[in-house]
């Protein structure tokens, strides 16, 4: 019973060092636990999946460097899907920080045959957010003159019969924050809007993939993990599931630890009466 | 007039931008366009003050050796450089990127993903199920975390089940109803602010 | 491991950041605001890109005038730089920006938010899913009545709700802490891949 109680006094950096060490050890000697689809992935791919060469999809980098972590696994395996099947993307940066974020995910297909303008482009950012949202879902060339490398966008091959929204096939956006800018803006200019949310806004976005307003949705590096596997081309979001599932076990054990601890001593009577009264 | 037209041109702004979602007024389309066009012009700037804002604070720091003033150096230093950088070799410059790529990218990450050792030290010390409530809160956490985890499918084929019926029902009713009462909120706070009963954003205070 | 001096500067600031863990020290504060200048500096360039693009090119190359009426709201902006009395000038374009969101929100969130959720509510009670969650966002919006006399059925509704809240935010809680451990993954990633080379893919 002592020993149960003083599980509850165990130094900060030590439990630090057990988490690093969970999560380092398989992904060094990867474990191989299996991974199944989830309702959301499976949504999200089909509409995806039915998308031919040629089509136009845009994709709306919001996200900061903070969150890229969990939502950049996201864009990768999406936009290596796409480009696989020729299917031609159109980027916009919600956020300041997409800018540089697109650039560096676009970088080696066109070092791989892509072409600038052709096959894809980045218009950059406005600042504004929901405002600039609003405007640039309706009017993409009107909102960005120039994209981020000086050309004028009415003269990108791309963008010809491209105005907004209603004109691409799907509009796919990435953020650290909510779907709600999306649903609002995007959602109603009857274009197949999906999300490529963080998972702590997951939660949040689930009214909206149930009444229709979002097309689907791709959530967080376990998001990633099953859309590489839906698409044949397992890469490092795969690779990290096992260090996933192993941190989850490990937060599992320390709230069943610490509430164990902190109910043995409770149960200790005067001491343990004090310590309910902090 | 100092205060009042302000409010003025939010009311009439904010009354322009509603109108003509909700009606077929001739011009009224064409006046929200370039009103959302001439709000991305004035957010530009926005971007500019709030740095320039944070450059002058360190500024005096320095100015005044206040205790830290070592650290404000660098972080003017590192705006100036990282400005030039941008402004003058371009956003596609080496410079530019080595900074995003190698400063902002893993200081940013590394910041965000220390919330990581600290909820578990959190999940260790703090979270208990104290009240039933606590405890049905804990439990669905468990359970939630449990389920989208790979070796779900390991421990048990109903796990991920209940961890998807546990966000597909039970949260989605409750995060319905907390969307729903906050576009209540939300509209009753943007007819505060479009009729001038709110003027906190405007440094005026309230009526 | 890496001999790329960007990888290596990653590196250190990533342990100089996690140093903060330990305790609070000079490395780590030193590593926060070189990081908060730089990415204080990226804004400022993006927002001299959007002026330039969005202001100064549509007025002096292509004779667009009107432009001229956000520009000015714009540099109001700086307006208490150039002296205090001239401060409330600054009211001017935040008003404006502060109109513009507002009649945004405003007509975005009454149809997206409210109508087009209710209506998704409003579904057939043939199925037990169905029915817990018209009963349960009933009951949470009950749970909300905070200006409504509490009658009985109200009390009941209401505790019914706070109980759903909780189901709601232990689900949030599970997704928090869940994307908590992938941001650290990708920093450990980074660190033993990029850097050290002992994760291999």
């Amino acid at each position: 019973m002592d020993v149960l109680s003083k599980l509850g006094d165990i130094d900060n950096r030590i439990l630090y060092i057990i988490l690093i060490l969970v999560l380092l050890i398989p992904m060094v000697r990867p474990i191989g636990i299996p991974i199944s689809i989830g309702p959301w992935t499976r949504t999200s791919f089909a509409v995806l999946s039915s998308l031919k060469s040629g089509d136009k999809v845009i994709f709306d980098f919001g996200y900061n460097v903070d969150g890229a972590p969990d939502v950049e696994p996201i864009a990768q395996a999406v936009m290596a899907d796409l480009f696989k099947r020729d299917i031609k993307i159109i980027c916009v940066c919600y956020n300041a920080q997409g800018v540089m974020i697109a650039e560096k995910l676009l970088r080696p297909y066109e070092e791989q045959g892509k072409v600038y303008g052709v096959d894809f482009c980045n218009l950059g950012y406005v600042a504004g957010e929901e405002t600039a949202l609003a405007a640039y879902a309706r009017d993409l060339k009107k909102t960005f003159p120039l994209d981020v490398r000086g050309n004028h966008t009415a003269t990108l091959p791309i963008l010809e019969g491209v105005t907004g929204a209603p004109d691409v096939e799907a509009w796919v956006f990435f953020t650290d924050g909510g779907a709600e800018p999306w649903v609002r803006q995007v959602g109603p200019l009857n274009v197949p809007v999906i999300g490529g949310l963080i998972t702590v806004s997951a939660p949040n976005a689930e009214p909206f993939v149930q009444s229709g307003q979002l097309a689907g949705l791709l959530i967080g590096l376990r998001g990633a993990a099953e859309y590489e596997i839906l698409t044949n081309n397992p890469g490092a979001a795969v690779a990290a599931m096992d260090a996933q599932s192993l941190g989850h076990l490990l937060l599992i054990l320390f709230i069943v630890f610490g509430n164990i601890a902190f109910f043995v001593k409770r149960s200790k009577g005067p001491i343990g009466s004090k310590e309910v009264s902090k | 007039m100092k205060r009042e037209l302000p409010l003025v041109i939010t009311a009439l702004v904010g009354l322009v931008m509603i109108v003509e979602y909700f009606f077929e007024i001739p011009g009224a389309s064409t006046a929200a366009k370039e009103m959302q066009d001439w709000a991305i012009i004035v957010a530009a700037f926005a971007l500019a003050v709030a740095a320039i804002n944070l450059a002058l604070t360190h500024a005096r720091n320095i100015s005044q050796k206040r205790p830290g003033w070592i650290h404000s150096v660098l972080l003017i230093v590192s705006l100036i450089i990282t400005t030039i950088s941008g402004i003058f070799l371009g956003m596609d410059s080496g410079a530019f990127s080595f900074i995003f790529n190698n400063i902002i990218t893993p200081c940013g990450a590394a910041f965000y993903a220390m919330a990581c050792f600290h909820l578990f030290s959190a999940a260790y010390r703090a979270f208990r199920a104290q009240t039933p409530q606590a405890a049905a809160l804990l439990i669905t956490g468990v359970l939630v975390m449990l389920g989208r985890a790979p070796i779900a499918d390991v421990i048990s084929p109903h796990l991920p089940s209940i961890a998807n019926w546990l966000m597909q029902v039970p949260n989605l009713a409750g995060m319905r109803a907390v969307t729903i009462s906050a576009a209540v909120g939300m509209i009753g706070v943007s007819l505060r602010i479009l009729v001038g009963i709110d003027r906190t954003h405007l440094g005026i205070g309230q009526e | 491991m890496s001999t790329d001096i960007g990888i290596w500067t990653a590196a250190l600031f990533t342990i100089a950041a996690f140093s903060y863990l330990f305790s609070e020290n000079e490395m780590y504060k030193a590593a926060e605001h070189i990081y908060v200048g730089a990415a204080a500096g990226y804004t400022i360039v993006l927002g001299f890109g959007n002026v330039v693009n969005k202001g100064w090119r549509p007025l002096v190359e292509e004779g667009h005038f009107y432009v001229l009426v956000p520009v000015i709201m714009g540099l109001l902006l700086f307006a208490p730089y150039v002296g205090t009395q001239f401060g409330w000038l600054r009211r001017i374009p935040i008003a404006f920006i502060v109109g513009v969101g507002a009649g945004i929100a405003i007509r975005s969130a009454v149809i997206e938010n409210f109508v087009k959720q209710i209506a998704a509510t409003v579904m057939p009670l043939n199925s037990i899913n169905n029915i817990l969650i018209v009963l349960g966002v009933l009951t949470v919006l009950s749970y909300f009545f905070f200006t409504f006399r509490s009658t009985p059925s109200l009390k009941v509704s209401s505790e019914l709700g706070k109980w759903l809240i909780m189901i709601t935010f232990g689900a949030s809680f599970g997704n928090a802490a869940m994307g908590r451990i992938s941001l650290l993954i990708g920093r450990i990633d980074f660190m033993f891949r990029e850097w050290i080379h002992l994760i291999r893919l």
